[in-house]
């Protein structure tokens, strides 16, 4: 009779760590084995939660100004290294903005947002991980408060979560070169409650407003899932929208760009 | 060894931009607090400048260890803090905050409390793996070899769930 696999080999199995012909054992072996296959959706409901607690844990990451960045001696200013008062404020924003939800009006973090718009410091998009001031409007006299955020694929997967979006919410899809899924929000979608976890985006309380969903071109498979429901999907190297329900509610406006 | 002012300043400047917000994510969840991850990551880059025989997967694991390491040491002065602190209270006015914030907080604060009762260890698996870092890194960092992590992190994931409760609302 076989052995059961250990808790160690499904982990490994889990983070798709497992070599040589292994996996495929491992996974020849959960088919046939119902205790190990329970074992399995054990190991990986915990770490779900591991995961989603963990996300709980993030806070915003500013955009770290050029020079707070430490420098080589040859290109370092004189007596540089210490820290500014932007950084230490956006510190201090950053905890109150994983306490706070940013939807309160005149919250420092908008103000804060804003501020670094008018400065110019933008991020290259794709490029840091963090919530991070969109690119500006080409009519930057008036141009939008945008924010952010980009992860890591979960082996080769990205998925975005939208809960408790209005229906004029409007969302523009597009594939994008790069590694890594992001979400910006524009307009009414900055208030959203942004969260992550590896491989996922997740935006609850969406009051409208316009968001930018850029998947990677590298990645395996990616989906927009609103309300529980998946809208749109990777398929290949083209984005596909899912046809809706004809008895689904009031349909979220998509644009889709390959 | 040849270095070059401004191709170590542009690969130092790659490699901050690539790996800051990944250090600075694994940072804030290992200490709990944002003003001291960024002492943390800022310390460990002004360490990985004078290291610029380090580039790619080579300097990003080696930057993680020094970040683990940096953090224990705040942890070990963090403890004469609050040591001198319960000598010395200071009276604090608890803020009125709405009840939806009030209960996010009490969440966060149900997470940093289960990873705090963690070994330090196991922060340390869980996070570089949430970080992306495959076994056999990991297994350099920690300083256990590389076929007992997946049992190593199971057993941290175990640990955690049994004392992360979830303050519902």
């Amino acid at each position: 009779m076989s052995e059961h696999l250990d808790e160690g080999v499904l982990q490994a199995l889990l983070d798709n760590e497992l070599r040589n012909g292994v996996e495929a054992a491992t996974r020849e072996h959960l088919a046939a084995c119902p205790i190990c296959r329970a074992q399995y959706v054990e190991v990986k409901d915990a770490n779900d939660s591991l995961a989603s607690a963990l996300a709980l844990l993030d806070p915003p990451l500013p955009q770290a100004p050029a020079k707070m960045r430490p420098r080589p001696p040859s290109m370092a200013r004189r007596g540089n290294w210490g820290r500014f008062e932007l950084t230490r404020a956006a510190a201090m924003l950053l905890v109150f903005a994983a306490a706070a939800s940013a939807a309160i009006p005149g919250s420092p973090f908008r103000a804060w947002l804003a501020s670094t718009l008018e400065s110019g410091e933008v991020a290259s998009a794709g490029e840091s991980e963090a919530i991070v001031p969109g690119p500006a409007s080409e009519t930057a006299a008036a141009a939008p408060a945008e924010t952010g955020v980009s992860v890591d694929l979960a082996n080769g997967s990205f998925e975005v979560i939208l809960t408790e979006a209005a229906p004029e919410l409007q969302i523009r899809a597009l594939l994008i070169e790069g590694v890594r899924g992001a979400v910006y929000a524009r307009g009414d979608a900055v208030d959203a409650r942004f969260s992550t976890a590896r491989g996922t985006i997740r935006l609850d309380g969406i009051a409208g407003g316009e968001l930018r969903v850029e998947i990677p071109r590298s990645a395996d498979a990616a989906s927009v899932v609103i309300e529980g429901r998946t809208y749109l999907i990777k398929d290949a190297n083209q984005l596909r929208l899912i046809p809706a329900d004809e008895s689904a509610p009031t349909e979220v406006r998509f644009e889709v760009r390959q | 060894m040849t270095s070059r002012s401004t191709g170590t300043g542009a690969e130092f400047d790659t490699l901050y931009e690539n790996l800051r917000p990944s250090l600075w994510r694994y940072a804030y969840r290992m200490v709990g607090d944002a003003d001291a991850a960024d002492d943390v990551v800022q310390e460990a880059f002004v360490r990985l400048l004078k290291r610029p025989d380090l580039t790619g997967e080579d300097a990003r694991l080696w930057i993680f260890t020094v970040a683990t390491n940096l953090v224990r040491d705040r942890g070990r002065t963090a403890v004469r803090r609050a040591r001198l602190l319960a000598e010395n209270p200071v009276e604090t006015r608890a803020p009125t905050v709405p009840e939806e914030e009030y209960e996010h907080e009490e969440r966060i604060a149900a997470v940093r409390a289960a990873l705090e009762q963690l070994p330090e260890r196991d922060r340390q698996l869980l996070l570089m793996r949430e970080e992306g870092f495959h076994y056999d890194e990991i297994a350099e960092a920690v300083g256990v070899a590389p076929g007992s992590v997946g049992t190593l992190i199971a057993r941290a994931v175990k640990r955690f769930t049994g004392v992360y409760s979830p303050r519902e609302g």
